[in-house]
């Protein structure tokens, strides 16, 4: 058994962070964007909401 | 893992949680950054779920926000990498959830503190900071066997001493 590393490009983290929006929650990573960024999950305390918001590769800010 | 190269502090990194999964599974860990300043995400297989070895049949999600920083020490590695946050998850071979050990200080989020929950349920019981060992660790107890049960014990006990050595924290203070 073994696990390796690879570094991703922008475009491949896009694609990790879309299929986890439709394979979680059924929509596709921009419509999860676009609904996050309108605060429409601020208080869903679904883990698959942040299971995805985790994966996102833009726009998600770290509460410092 | 520090390094004067931002590439290797992150593969560095990336190195001592590939050799605790390697102990249970196949797969990749995917990377999307070496830049400072900017947050970037570990991943085991997309964050899919990846089956563990042993007669469980258990199943793991992985994924881990990271930050490249510049260490600003003469005698020390010029760069090295921190965890800023994870989703881990077990399932049992029918994909329900056992357990989920989550840490996502982001915007919007409810919970900015280090937690589990159990089951698949909404409540949020505290937890300290969890390692990737630590859910391996329980996996075991639903079945999951290493390939190598010596090798494991030698992983996890180097991992936890870089671990307790160089961790810039190990309890949560939250930030006013």
């Amino acid at each position: 058994m073994s696990v390796t590393f690879k570094k991703i490009t922008p475009e491949e983290s896009w694609k990790v962070y879309d299929g986890a929006a439709r394979r979680l929650l059924r929509i596709s990573g921009e419509e999860f964007s676009r609904r996050w960024d309108a605060g429409e999950y601020k208080h869903s305390a679904e883990t698959t909401v942040m299971q995805v918001a985790m994966l996102r590769p833009d726009g998600v800010q770290l509460a410092r | 893992m520090a390094s004067n190269s931002r590439d290797k502090a992150v593969k560095g990194f990336s190195t001592t949680i590939q050799r605790a999964l390697s102990c249970f599974a196949t797969g990749k860990v995917f990377g999307d950054t070496y830049d400072l300043g900017v947050i970037g995400r570990l991943s085991l297989n997309g964050a899919k779920k990846v089956q563990l070895r042993g007669p469980g049949r258990l199943r793991i999600s992985l994924s881990i926000l990271y930050e490249v920083l510049q260490v600003g020490d003469p005698l020390r590695p010029e760069f090295d990498v921190s965890t800023r946050g994870y989703m881990h998850h077990l399932y049992s071979s029918a994909g329900d959830e056992l357990i989920g050990y989550h840490w996502h200080p982001i915007d919007n989020s409810h919970a900015t503190w280090p937690h589990l929950h159990v089951t698949g349920g909404k409540n949020h019981y505290p937890s300290g900071r969890i390692l990737v060992e630590d859910v391996l660790q329980l996996a075991m107890e639903y079945g999951a066997t290493p390939t190598d049960p010596k090798a494991w014990r030698r992983v996890s006990k180097a991992n936890r001493e870089r671990f307790a050595s160089e961790a810039t924290w190990h309890s949560y203070v939250p930030s006013d």
